[in-house]
């Protein structure tokens, strides 16, 4: 009954109509006049970014929208939600800058922020004078360095609190959004945000905030000509003037994906379990743009007028369930809309409801929708068609691209009306490949549906960064270590150590780490002039490891069983000795994961050498001389209690000791765990340095949670 | 101070900026119903807003919220759209009408409890109560919704251009052959709504004393005071319907993209004639001046607080007043709530409400409301004498200019929303009639205008209530 389906599919109208993405910025002054759509002009600036003029003359007000192709499907989650609030909220009180808002604010007008898969974009509405001052502001701020780790934290606080208060407000329709936003729920995506780390942010506003990936545009009563020219100006702080401090470089799209289906948040307290759950069913929208837009939006007119009338309501009628009210509304993110039905019901009727949906759904196609059916839902077509466009923000970001008139679609509407039936049926079929779900809030998740998305609507432990804990026992201030110290003994590992219990926390819990028994990954390992390496393990905390690597098209193969271990590469294997083997089960070991799954277990002590601030970040660094390990620390930081450095001392064969250090970034969460997807390792003070990036880590456990 | 009167000018501009380039245009159809018109040709959707009375004045005494109850059950049909025998379903509602009666007065009688369930299950064979919304999502008309306004009931949906014709006849049926069906749940669900305010409210009793104290007998004492829960009859109901509905209580927007000529004809089709009868022109009670200072107390105030209020003059304009609001108190910025802080300390929280109760045409009040942690002693007169002094002398420019400032500000971050827009006008517009509606942002009042109406407010005498624990 699920069904799964991308997410550029539904933000593919911003992909085919968004900026350019890999553009050569044109020189100074050197602005072509690419196509005049009527009404409108599309030029380049001189840094490369995309400038759409729309005169409207006599209107007092202008919209400027600025927006990037950098969406929440790359890099990292929340990285994108929260680099675009960087530019609109932070500040720089050092050297009396307000933040762009404030500048916005004092103007007079107004700033909001939109995010989507694909596409983020600052929404400015001024004055029709001001928008010179509001683009310049905008400049201003695009140009900025990059904010102080202490305003970094404001905003991402700020964020991660206004988040959290929509959800815990509304949690259905925060669902609803998130959902257009391939995000699996409130808990994962609150807490992606709290994750990001200021420098990761940076990253993104290095490689996102571009010009090449920038379009502007301006609706206002101003000439084309005087608006390039006060937007690409030489002198002063214009967009124009604005460029990119680093060479372009990719990101990686994280798999992000609407998962159709019936999603659940069941209520926590008892009490609430017999309340009535808040339904909301999400039907994203067609983009009037796309292909066969009018067949879909009229076939979703058969199955719903707005929750009454339609194939919708006979098929509930027939199921008794009659007396469901549905009331109608939106929810839209930069790259899409969805039509979303809310309404309450008990737990109990959840699951009827759910297939009742379905069923209705269904029988479009089984049933084809009859002659007064289209004619009732034709009448309705250019209203549902429209809904997307009802703001002037959405209307003017829309001319970025050249999508066809309304009057496209009233004209297919208008030839649908005389065709037969049968010509709905690409309709019908385009609707129900749309992704669609059903959110429910409360009661008890139904044991008799298949495939229920079981979901949290906030953390359930504070996702802002717990206070940072008291010592214990106190640290000790040389921040060079002494001789190695003797081995801690079992009762040293449980002796107190609340940033030991905090990182364990932060990372799934004792519980789910005491169960962690490996995991299978999937990685990429650049090194500086290197090609690059394809890393897939499988890795058992008793030691066994299969481990390919693969470069240049040529794989090495490692098995490590019990003492013995090999590597093969082609025809050629060898057997590895006993400090290969150990060295290869160090790296497995050093995993901030597999290090806090062997504390909990006992297995290993730490002592606390220091704490200090690295960076702007405050940080215990924690040693442990334990399990295998010469001398080893961990840094983690005091805020998030996630283990950002893993730092290592081996004495080689020859005597020589090398010093490893392992910065760990991009947690994500992965099932109960919340494991990093990054390192850099940077091998005897920067000697070597390599970045591996994760596509894929699962964990392994000893025994399946009951 | 001149940079901030820029600031503020050019907000005012931003504001009046927010609007379609043409301004709204006023047109009466022949029945009397009353139109704004303000085509946008930027817009792709046509925002409609029907703004009624919906405040104690227009409501019938012991059943204040019954016009708000009307305007959410009129959007589940009429005689003619929904009705399956609509003969039938009228005796059935009538007879369920007084088994609620009965039932409400004396909640232990089982047989009213009984009579209730049955003609419930009558009336809901006899009656579709979904057939009005289906007409209107096929008319079509998308999210129609009920809100209260200030002291208007405002009902709002958008629609396009081509389906203006049949929205306004929907319009007409409704206002026409209005079934009232669902009337005494819709009441209750108004009434609870009104009592978790009142609830929710910790300063409720002292300004429903307040009232009291100064306008006893008028619809603002109803207004002010717990709802009585008595269930409306059914011809109540029905002329309080005719009453709030008539078209010449009545205004519309539309706000959006349509022809304002031909939108004109459709309108002069569907609005023809009204079969509702003429409202009495009842002559409001005008209150008596205070002679002198009225004092009462209230317990059971969570933290010892004073409402002090003084009558206003019936206004034209509620542009001065809400900017004479705003000065003396915004949040935790104003010049009375600094006033009152250097007098008694950071703890002292200070609001100020006008006209409170909210009633279109009526005499309400200029309520101050300062509570203090630390105690009574002395609030009243500190109150008393900072009004006093602020009324004194015309407000400082800059800040009349920034407290006007973060009013504009509020109101764009309202009106940004097109239908929102139509039925803020809307419901203005019924509000203060003889106030030209505007789509335009309000103006920047100048400190005389409002230094006069201050210095005439309140150097008036004032009813003073204190609350304590």
């Amino acid at each position: 009954m699920t069904r799964r389906s991308h997410l550029a599919a539904i933000g593919l109208l911003a992909a085919c109509a968004g900026a350019p993405t890999n553009s050569p910025a044109t020189g100074a002054g050197n602005a072509d006049a690419a196509t005049a759509a009527v009404g409108r002009t599309t030029t380049r600036l001189r840094n490369g970014a995309t400038l759409v003029v729309q005169r409207v003359p006599g209107r007092p007000q202008a919209v400027l929208q600025v927006g990037v192709a950098a969406g929440a499907v790359l890099f990292a989650p929340g990285a994108a939600e929260l680099a675009v609030h960087v530019v609109a909220e932070a500040g720089d009180a050092a050297n009396s800058r307000p933040s762009l808002r404030r500048r916005i604010e004092q103007l007079g007008g107004l700033l909001q922020v939109h995010v989507g898969p694909l596409t983020c974009w600052l929404d400015i509405r001024v004055a029709a004078d001001a928008w010179p001052a509001a683009a310049k502001a905008v400049g201003e701020a695009l140009a900025a360095a990059p904010p102080t780790r202490a305003e970094f934290e404001r905003v991402r606080r700020d964020v991660v609190a206004a988040r959290t208060a929509a959800l815990t407000d509304d949690p259905a329709g925060g669902m609803a959004r998130l959902l257009l936003l391939g995000e699996s729920g409130g808990d994962r995506y609150v807490r992606a945000l709290a994750d990001r780390d200021a420098s990761e942010v940076t990253t993104f506003l290095a490689r996102g905030w571009r010009p090449e990936l920038t379009t502007v545009v301006l609706a206002a009563a101003a000439e084309p000509a005087a608006a390039l020219a006060e937007l690409d100006a030489e002198a002063g702080a214009s967009i124009g003037a604005w460029r990119a401090a680093t060479p372009p470089t990719p990101m990686a799209l994280i798999d992000r994906r609407f998962d159709s289906g019936l999603w659940w948040s069941p209520a926590t307290a008892p009490a609430a379990a017999a309340a009535p759950c808040q339904l909301a069913v999400v039907m994203p929208l067609p983009d009037p743009a796309e292909p066969r837009a009018a067949d879909e939006i009229l076939a979703l007119g058969c199955l719903t007028l707005e929750g009454v009338g339609g194939r919708l309501e006979r098929v509930f009628a027939d199921r008794g369930l009659g007396q469901v009210r549905w009331q109608a509304t939106t929810v839209a993110t930069a790259d899409a809309t969805a039509l979303v039905l809310r309404t309450e019901a008990p737990g109990e009727q959840v699951a009827t409801i759910w297939r009742a949906l379905a069923a209705a759904r269904a029988s479009l196609q089984s049933v084809q929708p009859s002659r007064s059916e289209i004619d009732l839902a034709r009448v309705r077509a250019p209203l549902l068609a429209r809904l997307q466009l009802l703001d002037d923000g959405v209307r003017a970001r829309r001319l970025r691209s050249d999508d066809p008139s309304m009057d496209a679609i009233d004209r297919r509407l208008a030839e649908l009306a005389t065709a037969g039936p049968e010509a709905l049926r690409e309709g019908v079929d385009r609707l129900l490949a749309r992704p669609f779900a059903c959110i429910a809030v409360g009661g008890a998740i139904a044991s008799d549906v298949p495939d229920v998305h079981a979901f949290q609507p906030t953390p359930t432990a504070p996702s802002a960064p717990p206070a940072a804990a008291t010592p214990s026992p106190s640290p000790t201030p040389a921040a060079t270590a002494a001789a190695p110290a003797a081995p801690a003994t079992a009762s040293a590992a449980a002796r107190p150590q609340p940033w030991l219990e905090q990182a364990a926390a932060a990372a799934g819990g004792a519980a789910a780490l005491r169960r962690l028994d490996g995991w299978r990954s999937r990685a990429e390992t650049r090194a500086e002039a290197a090609p690059a390496l394809l890393d897939e393990q499988e890795w058992r905390r008793d030691g066994a490891l299969t481990r390919t690597r693969t470069v240049l098209g040529e794989s090495l193969q490692t098995k490590l069983a019990g003492d013995g271990g090999t590597e093969r590469l082609g025809a050629v294997a060898r057997q590895l000795d006993a400090a290969a083997i150990a060295t290869a089960r160090r790296e497995l070991r050093r995993h901030p994961l597999a290090l806090l799954a062997a504390h909990v277990r006992g297995e290993l002590a730490f002592r606390t050498v220091t704490t200090g601030e690295a960076a702007d970040r405050r940080l215990a660094v924690l040693e442990t001389n334990d399990g295998g390990f010469e001398r080893l620390r961990m840094h983690i930081d005091v805020e998030s209690g996630l283990v950002r450095a893993v730092e290592s001392w081996e004495t080689m064969p020859d005597g020589s000791v090398v010093h490893l250090h392992e910065a760990w970034q991009d947690y994500r969460p992965v099932g109960v765990l919340r494991a990093p997807f990054h390192r850099l390792t940077t091998r005897d003070d920067g000697v070597q340095r390599a970045a591996t990036a994760w596509t894929a880590w699962t964990p392994v456990f000893a025994d399946p949670a009951k | 101070m001149r940079r901030r009167r820029r600031e503020a000018a050019a907000l005012a501009a931003l504001l009046a900026a927010m609007l379609p380039a043409q301004a709204p245009a006023p047109f009466t159809a022949p029945d009397g119903t009353r139109f704004l018109l303000a085509p946008d040709p930027s817009a792709v959707a046509v925002h409609w807003a029907v703004a009624s009375p919906g405040d104690a004045a227009h409501d019938p005494p012991g059943h204040e919220g019954l016009s708000l109850t009307l305007v959410h059950t009129s959007l589940l049909g009429t005689w003619h759209t929904g009705s399956r025998d609509h003969e039938r379903e009228h005796e059935a509602l009538m007879w369920l009408d007084e088994a609620w009666q009965r039932m409400l007065r004396d909640p232990r009688d089982a047989t009213a409890a009984d009579d209730v369930k049955r003609w419930d299950e009558q009336t809901r064979e006899l009656a579709d109560p979904r057939a009005f919304l289906r007409r209107m999502a096929a008319a079509p008309a998308w999210r129609p919704e009920v809100q209260s306004i200030g002291p208007t009931t405002v009902l709002t949906l958008s629609t396009t251009r081509a389906g203006i014709a049949a929205v306004a006849a929907m319009l007409v049926e409704r206002r026409e052959d209005q079934a009232m069906r669902d009337l005494p749940r819709t009441w209750l669900r108004t009434l609870e709504e009104r009592n978790r305010v009142h609830a929710g409210d910790p300063h409720r009793a002292m300004r429903a004393e307040l009232v009291a104290l100064t306008l006893a007998g008028t619809p603002a004492e109803r207004a002010a005071r717990l709802p009585d829960p008595a269930l409306p009859p059914r011809d109540v109901a029905a002329a309080t319907w005719a009453l709030t509905q008539h078209p010449s209580a009545t205004v519309h927007v539309l706000l959006g993209d349509f022809d304002l000529a031909a939108t004109r004809t459709t309108l002069a089709r569907a609005f023809a004639a009204t079969l509702l009868p003429l409202p009495p022109q009842t002559p409001g009670i005008a209150p008596q001046p205070l002679a002198g200072v009225r004092r009462s107390s209230v317990r059971g105030v969570a933290t010892p607080a004073v409402a002090v209020g003084w009558l206003l003059p019936l206004l034209a304009n509620g542009d001065t007043l809400a900017a004479a609001c705003g000065w003396l108190a915004d949040g935790d910025d104003g010049a009375l709530v600094r006033r009152l802080r250097q007098a008694r300390g950071n703890d002292c929280r200070v609001t100020v409400s006008a006209p409170w109760p909210e009633l279109a045409g009526e005499t309400t009040l200029l309520v101050v409301e300062a509570a203090d942690p630390k105690g009574l002693a002395g609030l009243a007169d500190d109150v008393l004498a900072a009004c006093r002094d602020l009324a004194a002398s015309p407000p400082p420019a800059a800040e009349l200019d920034a407290s006007h400032r973060a009013r504009l500000r509020r109101w764009l971050a309202g009106n940004r929303d097109p239908r929102a827009q139509a039925a803020a006008v809307a419901a203005q517009a019924v509000a203060w009639p003889k106030q030209p509606a505007s789509l335009a942002a309000p103006d920047t009042p100048t400190p005389a205008a409002v230094h006069d109406l201050l210095r005439t407010v309140l150097t008036r005498q004032a009813a003073i209530v204190e609350g304590t624990p």
